[in-house]
């Protein structure tokens, strides 16, 4: 596809997409279009889906029903193979980095270019030098990722996300388990490379703070469907119920599916 | 709970195992299968199944040579006590050696290695799975059962032979030493005899039956680790259950295999 025509499509778009695992339905009719170039977020609870939602726009999860396009293209029934050339222009930044711990920095970042990129070792380590230093880690090539704290991984995982440079990186969970300056800089950070490379990014998260500071469209996932979507503006200012229960942080029982938050009200306080 | 409602539950539920259980080896196959079209010789991922035969094979050696050795001085002393009522003791080493060549320098080797081997296969693909690893190489676009799969059970296929060879001479060894401190038989019968009624034959059809023994222990622990779900206490029921189905596959496997090879 030409730049102009991309420029119109939308990056990523869901179609009424409905996934359960086991008796639990998870996704109950998802349709959301996500705009070239702008940064959208989908938040929602613990357990609302999000990050299924998030996997299904790369192929790692596949829909029950309804259909996934990425780039205009219908993506619903390609194999792992034809999905190859997706995952090329899609990147995934995972919630615990999920970088891999037998390798050092260098080769985690180095991973995807020696899969994809015919080139001399030299230019793989200009890129990973570069993506590097993109995320503000310059040096750390021969660390381990046992090495790293909790926000150097993340920011690594980013810079992994981006050695292909993809047009569109989805962003599970980027801040969860972070101290607030590393939240800060990721979210800058996810920003900076939105503006620098003009990607289309993604995020999912529960954090109002993130999702404010780097939305240009924000939607919100309840119950299995896209409750509410709009403009960061138009979100904050938003008077759906829903929305507004979110934003001020009043979560309905029925949001709260994690056993451990106690459901079935064993850790209620008596009285 | 009325007796036909239990008696209905119970059913449901011996069901569900029997459909876990079916569900279980047509995910298996589709792995197995999967590892065959993956091993295409234009990408074979040549480094890392060298990396991994030195973590299988070579971390191996010790427990294998401490259990086929002492293996080799228990059968030694067993074979003794018994022969000595035939009159035939000095025939410790055909019963040692054929013993040992035919059978147990084979099943012991591949239950150790299945234990350390499949066990740390396990455990090191099912904290890959639940730390989204698995996740992250398909989403870079590159495939886990060539990553992952394939040059562990190409290693391990590779790798049992080998081990099974080393048990051999070993135990055989383990077993002269007894014969020769306790019964004064001289090494030079007990090599004698060993010579004399082990044929090549013997020490091939044991040999041959190891590369399904490393085959089955890579695959097994490879599918139990990718399978993988909920978290560290997953990783502990995986590890475990790579052990166990590892161990009893040998045991069932070896069955079929000796009837097969016999009928040859």
């Amino acid at each position: 596809m030409s730049e102009a025509g991309r420029a119109q499509v939308p990056a990523i778009e869901f179609r009424e997409l409905t996934r359960a695992f086991g008796r639990k339905s998870v996704l109950r009719g998802v349709n959301l279009v996500v705009p070239p170039g702008q940064t959208l977020t989908i938040l929602g609870g613990s357990g609302s889906g999000k990050s299924v939602c998030l996997k299904h726009a790369i192929g790692l999860l596949r829909p029950d029903s309804g259909r996934v396009l990425v780039e205009g293209v219908d993506i619903t029934g390609y194999t792992e193979r034809q999905l190859i050339a997706v995952r090329k222009n899609v990147s995934m930044v995972f919630q615990g980095a999920a970088l891999f711990d037998s390798l050092d920095v260098y080769e985690n970042v180095a991973y995807p270019l020696r899969e994809h990129w015919r080139a001399s070792e030299a230019e793989i380590g200009d890129r990973v030098a570069r993506c590097l230093a993109a995320v503000g880690l310059p040096g750390v090539e021969r660390l381990l990722p046992a090495e790293l704290s909790g926000g150097m991984r993340k920011r690594v995982g980013v810079a992994r996300a981006i050695a292909l440079e993809p047009r569109v990186i989805l962003y599970d969970e980027p801040t969860t388990g972070l101290d607030p300056a590393n939240q800060r800089r990721i979210g800058e950070l996810i920003r900076d490379l939105q503006r620098r490379l003009g990607v289309t990014s993604v995020v999912v998260t529960h954090e109002l703070e993130l999702c404010f500071a780097v939305s240009d469209r924000v939607a919100l996932l309840k119950d299995g469907r896209i409750a509410a979507e709009g403009s960061a503006d138009e979100m904050r200012e938003s008077q759906h119920p829903a929305v507004r229960a979110f934003l001020e942080g009043i979560q309905d029982a029925a949001n709260q599916d994690d056993p451990r938050e106690g459901v079935d009200g064993r850790f209620a306080p008596e009285g | 709970m009325s007796a036909p409602a239990i008696l209905s539950d119970r059913i449901g539920r011996l069901g569900d195992r029997v459909l876990n259980v079916v569900d279980a080896l047509g995910r298996f196959s589709v792995l197995a299968t999967g590892t065959v079209r993956a091993s295409s010789p234009r990408r074979f991922p040549l480094r890392e199944t060298i990396r991994q035969f030195e973590s299988i094979a070579v971390r191996s050696t010790l427990i294998v040579a401490i259990t086929a050795s002492f293996t080799g001085m228990v059968l030694a002393l067993q074979a003794a006590f018994a022969l000595t009522r035939f009159g035939a003791k000095p025939y410790v080493g055909s019963l040692v050696g054929l013993s040992l060549v035919r059978e147990l320098g084979p099943v012991l080797t591949a239950v150790m290695v299945g234990g350390r081997v499949g066990a740390g296969i396990s455990a090191e693909l099912g904290s890959m799975q639940v730390t989204e690893q698995v996740d992250a190489i398909r989403a870079m676009g590159a495939d886990p059962i060539q990553k992952l799969v394939l040059p562990r059970v190409v290693a391990a296929t590779l790798a049992l032979p080998l081990l099974t060879a080393i048990a051999n001479v070993l135990g055989i060894l383990g077993g002269l030493l007894i014969a020769n401190l306790q019964f004064s038989i001289s090494p030079h019968l007990y090599t004698q005899t060993i010579i004399s009624t082990v044929a090549v034959s013997d020490v091939l059809s044991g040999i041959a039956k190891t590369f399904f023994f490393g085959w089955t222990i890579a695959m097994v622990g490879c599918f139990t680790g990718l399978s993988t779900t909920g978290g560290t206490v997953g990783v502990g029921r995986s590890t475990t259950q790579a052990v166990v189905v590892s161990s009893i596959s040998i045991f069932v496997l070896d069955f079929f295999l000796t009837k097969f090879l016999l009928a040859l």
